[in-house]
């Protein structure tokens, strides 16, 4: 049996004892407690039914008092023990539902009461308010007295029978009480004796157990390797010991083949380090034998071979040390002849540089004159744009003249034909100095014919002619002034036609004259960017020679360092032989 | 011609005072003279004074219309105010010889004579001057026949005038052209 079953069945048994105890007891408790709540509803039943007959003896005690009394008064505590009763029945009646015989008395008790009302209190109140006293108490007495008496017995009888309930059932709750108290006392009795035996049963197999394996354990630990554990349960700490006792048998076995492993190691070990201690001495003839566990055998194997390696070695960096001294030789030479060739090199690019020198000169001079020329080419090009706003200035007032001088021929135009306006205007004058000539000699005529009265008007007549006369002469002179200014307009007007086509061939040439200076600005202008761009380009070119030069110096440094190259080659070639001299001299200590 | 700068003497005085009464006596004695007036023309080159009293109106030369069929003299009729008069041309009538600048006749002169209205076509009108009676002397009778016919007599200054009258009686200036 395992750890696990038996732990659970020591612990199950005082559970299971336990759990049948509380099962018993929570029964008890609960039909105790379900005593106690009938015991209280009958009381309270009790209580109704005393509270019912106690409002039936007020009613009657009322009724009475009022009988005897005839006042009023009595009625008030009549009234409120009819509602107090009819409250107390209803509530009566809702706790007995459960129980019909019951029912019936408390309806009983209702018909009884509303009886005393209808057949007592009714005619007694009346009969007192009609004043006849005396059949009121005769009611009171013969119908109401037997009436309440019924009443009072059947409350009784109801009391009485709820009181027979209540003692039967606070009994029965007593005998289960004490029932439950026995079932506890015996159930935790059971269970106290079942934990103890169980638990000290099971402690001490398990306790025996594990002491013989720790007992194996701290042997095997100590080296006592035939130690062994004892024990024969079938649970887990008997499987421990079954595998202990299987552990320490294998590492008997082990240590056993180790043991055997080391000493053939040793014997292998002693055979090398002899080896060993021939070939550090230079002897490269000697062999290892092959023998022994597969990793020695290698081992045996891989030394051989280095060994042969080694020889084979040290025979090549003879050969090689022999050819390198020779080569060496060779080298030293070579260097040699590229030192003086190197030298000559610096010679030439030294000759070289001097002449980028001059070249670089000659370009500088070259560049200062085409700026020279391209600022002179700007010059005349400012010059020509001058010249041809100038010309344009001349334009524009040749033009301006013209123009005025066509205002002029138009002013001139417009003088000759008012003059001839004039001379018509003479003309007419003329005419009317005729008419009036005229006209005055015929009124001389008159004058004349009158004989001597007529002599008077005669000399205004000849005053009159007189003034013909003079306007004839005044208009042939303003004719004659016409006639000049006439001549004098139309020679202006030559002279002005004249001088447009003057003004006009004049503007002809200037406009020659502009395009001339205008085609000489642009001429001129091509100039100045053409020197612009040679000195651009002498510029670039003087750049490039600032770069050959550049160029030509590096190489004379690189050549500077090859020579010292050359030097500490040749240093290193010596180097070399010596070396290989050394390693030749290495090599004769091995014998091959 | 020395004139003695000094006071006048006595034959000096003398002279003086005739000169002087000489002066105011011409003023006094051509007051009952008997004066012609003269309108004097200009016909080619001379120059000729018709009686003023004879003259009706001088007209410049205008809307002159020939009539076919008439002796060269008449230039033709112009129409005055409503009336038509006969023009004719002095110059060709007296037959004097045209002016330097040619024919250059502007002028109708109407005169009245012999029962006839006639226009005078003359160069010009040169005005009206008074000439005493007394001093218009014979015709000079060296001009040709039709001046001589027609001229009454000549000024002192050789301003020869023309009768109208006997210029309009002329048989010559009548037209009787008969029908063939």
């Amino acid at each position: 049996m395992k750890f696990r079953p038996k732990i659970l069945f020591a612990f199950a048994v005082p559970t299971v004892v336990a759990l049948l105890t509380g099962l018993t007891i929570f029964q008890a408790l609960n039909q105790s407690l379900h005593t106690s709540e009938r015991v209280a509803h009958t009381q309270e039943v009790i209580g109704k039914a005393d509270a019912v007959i106690r409002d039936a003896g007020d009613v009657v005690s009322a009724v009475r008092g009022f009988a005897v009394t005839g006042d009023e008064a009595f009625l008030v505590p009549y009234t409120q023990a009819i509602s107090d009763s009819k409250r107390n029945q209803a509530d009566l009646r809702r706790l007995v539902s459960d129980n019909p015989p019951q029912v019936t008395q408390v309806d009983r008790m209702t018909e009884l009461l509303d009886r005393y009302v209808a057949e007592v209190t009714e005619p007694v109140i009346s009969a007192t308010r009609d004043g006849n006293q005396a059949r009121a108490a005769r009611l009171v007495k013969t119908t109401g007295r037997p009436l309440i008496g019924e009443l009072t017995k059947v409350g009784d009888d109801f009391i009485a029978v709820e009181q027979r309930l209540l003692d039967t059932r606070t009994d029965a709750n007593n005998r289960a009480s004490r029932s439950a108290r026995n079932v506890v006392a015996l159930g935790l009795g059971l269970v106290v004796a079942l934990t103890v035996a169980i638990g000290l049963v099971l402690s001490s197999r398990l306790a025996r157990n594990a002491w013989a394996v720790i007992g194996a354990a701290t042997g095997l630990a100590a080296g006592e390797l035939s130690r062994r554990a004892e024990v024969r349960s079938n649970d887990e700490l008997g499987q421990l010991a079954r595998a202990f006792n299987q552990m320490a048998e294998r590492l008997q076995a082990t240590m056993d083949s180790e043991r055997e492993t080391k000493q053939a190691l040793e014997a292998a070990v002693a055979e090398y380090s002899e080896f060993a201690t021939r070939v550090a001495r230079g002897d490269l003839t000697g062999r290892v034998s092959a023998n022994g566990a597969a990793d020695l055998r290698t081992l045996s194997e891989n030394l051989n071979s280095m060994v042969t390696g080694l020889s084979e070695l040290s025979s090549r960096v003879r050969e090689g040390a022999q050819s390198m001294s020779s080569s060496t030789s060779e080298i030293l030479a070579a260097v040699s002849q590229h030192t003086v060739s190197a030298s000559q090199q610096s010679a030439a690019i030294n000759e070289t540089s001097t002449t980028m020198e001059e070249l670089r000169t000659a370009a500088e001079q070259t560049a200062r004159k085409a700026k020279e020329v391209a600022e002179q080419a700007q010059a005349s090009a400012t010059v020509s744009e001058e010249g041809t706003e100038a010309v344009d200035a001349i334009t524009r007032s040749m033009e301006e003249t013209r123009d005025r001088v066509g205002a002029m021929a138009k002013d001139i135009l417009l003088l000759s034909e008012q003059s001839q306006q004039i001379g018509e205007i003479t003309a007419t004058v003329n005419d009317l100095a005729d008419q009036s000539n005229i006209l005055a000699l015929n009124a001389s005529i008159e004058a004349a014919k009158a004989g001597e009265h007529g002599k008077g008007f005669a000399v205004v007549a000849a005053e009159v002619r007189n003034l013909a006369e003079q306007s004839k002469q005044a208009t042939d002179q303003v004719r004659a002034i016409l006639g000049d200014i006439q001549k004098a307009t139309t020679s202006a007007v030559l002279a002005t036609e004249r001088g447009t086509k003057v003004v006009e061939e004049s503007l002809g040439l200037t406009h020659r004259a502009g395009d001339g200076i205008r085609s000489l600005a642009g001429t001129i202008q091509d100039a100045a960017l053409a020197a612009q761009q040679i000195s651009a380009s002498v510029h670039e070119q003087s750049v490039g020679l600032d770069q050959i030069t550049q160029a030509v110096k590096d190489m004379s440094a690189s050549t500077t360092q090859f020579v010292a190259g050359a030097q500490q080659s040749q240093e290193a070639a010596e180097d070399l032989n010596n070396l290989s001299r050394q390693l030749a001299t290495l090599t004769e200590r091995y014998q091959v | 011609m020395a004139e003695p700068t000094g006071p006048p003497d006595e034959t000096g005085r003398r002279v003086l005072e005739e000169r002087a009464r000489a002066l105011a006596a011409a003023l006094v004695a051509e007051e009952p003279v008997d004066t012609v007036e003269l309108v004097v023309l200009t016909v080619g080159s001379e120059r000729y004074g018709v009686d003023a009293e004879r003259v009706g109106e001088v007209r410049p030369l205008a809307e002159l219309t020939p009539v076919p069929g008439t002796p060269p003299f008449w230039a033709g009729i112009v129409n005055v105010r409503g009336t038509l008069h006969p023009v004719l041309d002095l110059r060709r009538y007296l037959d004097l010889p045209a002016a330097d600048g040619g024919d250059q006749a502007s002028t109708i002169v109407l005169v009245s004579g012999a029962g006839l209205t006639v226009g005078l076509k003359v160069e010009d009108a040169a005005g009206v001057r008074p000439v005493p009676a007394g001093a218009i002397g014979p015709p000079l009778g060296a001009a040709s026949e039709a001046v001589n016919a027609a001229v009454r007599g000549v000024t002192e200054d050789l301003l020869a005038i023309l009768d109208i009258q006997a210029l309009l009686a002329d048989p010559r200036l009548v037209v009787r052209e008969v029908p063939t």
